[in-house]
């Protein structure tokens, strides 16, 4: 399903009028520089002219064109193998290495022998014959020429692109003409074809996966481009070693699929994966691309909302996401077109799949707003705490002193299948979050409401008609759970002590959070004595909130009945949430009293 | 031909690997008639006999998971094996410390099945139909079996038990699975190629075309 998905995809691309998709037998590759000719084949004015254009940085950077290609070309491991009309400077002008021209050089042999053969199909091009009339009158003594006059000659040397121009139609280059693209395309059909029977003695005609009609079968896979973390680009299907053959066939024989569907869904694939197409997200180490059958802005909305960019201050996004919290689908977006969701991940030299989901609009759309309802808790500061927060600040979270190096690779792509398949979240996650709490102590925002997102979804899939453990988004004073009533007693005892000495450096949170939530039993008789001393204190200053403070204690108190010895990790998280439910409350209520007062 | 059997699988794991991620392991949804058939074999079969699977029942929801394990990265060639035949020495051995390679899968997690199939026969000898059912009907009920059973490879072993009387029915939503591998083709030896057929959950059963029949793509 993944490869025809694709295919059908890069149908989709190949018919809308504002993606510009390469067509089988051309790519897209970086360009630097044009060579300009005249209908004769003389190099002329202005002789190398500069296609690179300013980045960001405002370094001058290639673009990208789309070319004619082989599949071939980009594995140029094993010997030289020429493009057409486009190539870098030793094999277009035979450039060597010592920056002389040697036009006996077998890159450029290669280089006139690929335009010789086009030209045997293609009917008279203009462009076609000056090129070809250039490569047979070039030599050192030209290029010296040049050389004296221009300054791009330095930037040539390194390896970059070159394509060709007619001085007689500047700006289209000779590629571009349409008697090569047609003759082109004839010639590389049959290229592929040749190729792909290259030391295979068996007939390499069978039948596709995709198409499921007998196609000539594609030997080696075409190259994917843009997976986070992989430096050289990999075949999805490639079978680089002998074990992974089977029933005596080589290399992608083992999987057959079509010269032409092999290069629809890997064109497709590296359209995805270009993050300018904004199809693409990365989670941990995972490049998550995702698609729909038809156009539709759920498309971009799904990539925001895990784009670690994403501070959720979006407003089309929130206005979104309120909508569709409330029920009510914005009425342009139709809910069943199928939507698609891949994961890839580096291994080695290879593309992993590390996971593939199918689903609707609609579903997606559903399932996006349960979990931000799980996840919806109590503000602790209305304006910088997002009602939506992006994927990366829930895994910022988990991450050792909040480095997004230290994201667990695995969790990510957990936390992925979680939220787009509806189920539990992982339990890696809470113990992540726990960890982090009991280290630096601070139970913000976030960590609250995934803490209390994965309880409360793990028992809506456990018991679907108990709904009893349900948490509440704030302060729930029925909750008789011993965990949470001991997070709120901590939360209570941490601001009388804070009551009693203002500015202390150290508060019983940073010493004793993390013994208070596993060990009840030990820790919290010494804490209430010492809030005793706490509350004594602050009765000679300020009795009325003493008594306030006092009235909470014993109203916790009420409901329980001792002290635990442990809690359990899944109590721990309650514990949390408890405490922070109550801190909220407590600062609430201050800033209510401050305004009254 | 119209006496078939019923056999209900469970395990932990399955990977029916598609062909076209064979390196890094994607499984289908379900299982492929082909991994049913492998299934039926390791309980019982003689060469007279042709396992044909008529259906394919799912009852749990499916699931996935990554793993990542090391494998071997290549084979012994037959010429080393010719050789140690010939001389009865030469080692016939690779060391996994040298050639390790990592493959990460995507695999099935907690699955059940129930498998219809029935015998077709192969040639004119041995046509007792009744009694190759009674001999698996046997060995199921006991839990015989030549090697263990497994789902797609063998690291995955399957759980088996025979069974009788009404299929329950499934809630499983239906799917459209696309084009699945149906088999392989062994008739031409030298020239091994995999059928496809197009596959579909309805009601949480799966229908397999049989051999012979158009639905099945070479």
């Amino acid at each position: 399903m993944i490869l025809q998905s694709l295919s059908k995809y890069y149908e989709r691309l190949v018919n809308q009028p504002d993606v510009e998709i390469p067509e089988f037998g051309y790519s897209k590759e970086k360009i630097s520089f044009s060579i300009v000719l005249n209908d004769e084949g003389d190099i002329v004015a202005p002789y190398i002219r500069d296609r690179r254009e300013p980045n960001s940085k405002n370094k001058l950077v290639p673009q990208l064109y789309i070319v004619p290609s082989l599949t071939e070309t980009n594995v140029r491991s094993s010997g030289a193998v020429s493009n057409f009309l486009w190539d870098k400077a030793d094999y277009a002008l035979g450039l060597s290495s010592n920056g002389k021209i040697d036009i006996n050089s077998k890159k450029y042999k290669l280089f006139q022998k690929r335009c010789n053969d086009i030209a045997g199909i293609c009917q008279n091009d203009t462009g076609l014959n000056a090129v070809i009339s250039f490569l047979s009158k070039w030599n050192e003594l030209k290029a010296k020429k040049i050389r004296a006059k221009d300054d791009y000659w330095q930037e040539l040397k390194k390896g970059v692109n070159v394509v060709f121009e007619l001085d007689s139609d500047l700006g289209s280059l000779v590629h571009e003409h349409i008697k090569i693209k047609d003759a082109w395309k004839k010639y590389i059909l049959d290229e592929e074809i040749e190729y792909s029977k290259k030391d295979i003695k068996t007939n390499t005609q069978s039948l596709c996966l995709l198409t499921q009609k007998n196609d000539a079968i594609a030997q080696v896979h075409r190259k994917i481009k843009g997976i986070y973390n992989m430096k050289n680009a990999g075949a999805l299907i490639g079978l680089n070693s002998d074990s992974f053959l089977s029933y005596g066939k080589k290399k992608s024989f083992n999987s057959p699929v079509s010269i032409k569907s092999a290069f629809a869904y890997s064109t497709a694939l590296n359209y995805l994966l270009d993050r300018n197409n904004n199809q693409c997200i990365s989670i941990g180490d995972t490049s998550t691309v995702y698609w729909t059958e038809k156009k539709n802005p759920v498309e971009t909305i799904f990539g925001q909302l895990l784009d670690q960019k994403n501070d959720g201050s979006n407003e089309d996004i929130t206005k979104f996401l309120d909508a569709m919290k409330n029920g009510k689908m914005p009425s342009n977006i139709e809910t069943d077109v199928p939507f698609y969701i891949l994961g890839l991940a580096p291994n080695a030299a290879r593309i992993s799949i590390r996971y593939w989901h199918m689903s609707t609009v609609g579903d997606m759309a559903e399932k996006i707003i349960q979990h931000f309802k799980d996840m919806e808790i109590v503000k602790s500061n209305e304006d910088r705490d997002p009602t939506y927060p992006g994927m990366w600040k829930i895994l910022i979270e988990t991450a050792t002193m909040h480095k997004s190096e230290n994201i667990s690779p695995i969790l990510a792509g957990n936390i992925m299948q979680a939220i787009i398949m509806g189920q539990r979240y992982p339990e890696s996650l809470k113990t992540a979050l726990l960890s982090r709490i009991r280290v630096d102590g601070n139970v913000n925002y976030i960590r609250a409401g995934m803490l209390k997102a994965i309880i409360n979804r793990k028992n809506r899939m456990n018991n679907s008609n108990n709904n009893k453990e349900v948490i509440t988004m704030a302060l729930d004073k029925e909750n008789k759970g011993i965990a949470y009533l001991l997070g709120r007693l901590f939360a209570v005892l941490e601001k009388v002590q804070q009551d009693a000495i203002p500015g202390a450096n150290a508060t019983i949170r940073d010493r004793y959070f993390g013994a208070a939530s596993a060990t009840p039993k030990i820790v919290f008789p010494q804490l209430l004595r010492n809030s005793q001393h706490h509350l004594s204190k602050i009765k000679r200053n300020k009795p009325k909130w003493a008594i306030n403070h006092d009235k909470t204690i014993s109203g916790i108190f009420n409901d329980i009945v001792n002290f635990p010895a442990h809690l359990s990790l899944d109590e721990q998280g309650l514990f949390a949430i408890g405490y922070y439910h109550q801190k909220q409350d407590i600062y609430t209520k201050k800033t209510e009293a401050v305004t009254t007062n | 031909m119209s006496y078939g059997i019923k056999l209900k699988v469970w395990g932990e794991r399955a990977c029916f690997t598609r062909p076209e991620m064979k390196v890094e392991r994607v499984s289908y949804d379900v299982p492929t008639p082909s991994a049913v058939r492998g299934i039926l074999e390791a309980i019982y079969w003689k060469p007279s006999i042709r396992w044909q699977v008529d259906r394919i029942h799912v009852y749990k929801p499916i699931k996935f998971e990554n793993i990542r394990r090391n494998e071997l990265g290549s084979k012994i060639s037959p010429s080393k094996i010719k050789t140690a035949i010939r001389d009865g020495c030469s080692p016939v051995e690779i060391f996994i410390e040298k050639d390790r390679v990592q493959r990460a899968s995507l695999i099935l997690k907690d699955v059940e099945y129930i498998f219809e199939a029935h015998i077709e026969f192969v040639s004119g000898e041995d046509n007792n139909i009744g009694k190759h059912l009674d001999i698996f009907n046997r060995r199921a009920l006991k839990g015989q079996c030549f090697h263990q059973p497994c789902f797609g490879t063998r690291e995955f072993p399957v759980n088996f038990e025979l069974f009788e009387g009404d299929i329950p029915q499934s809630n499983i939503k239906d799917k459209d699975l696309g084009f699945m591998l149906y088999d392989m083709d062994f008739s031409d030896k030298k020239n091994i190629n995999p059928m496809f057929f197009r596959a579909e959950i309805i009601n949480g059963i799966i229908e397999i075309p049989s051999l012979n029949s158009e639905e099945v793509k070479r």
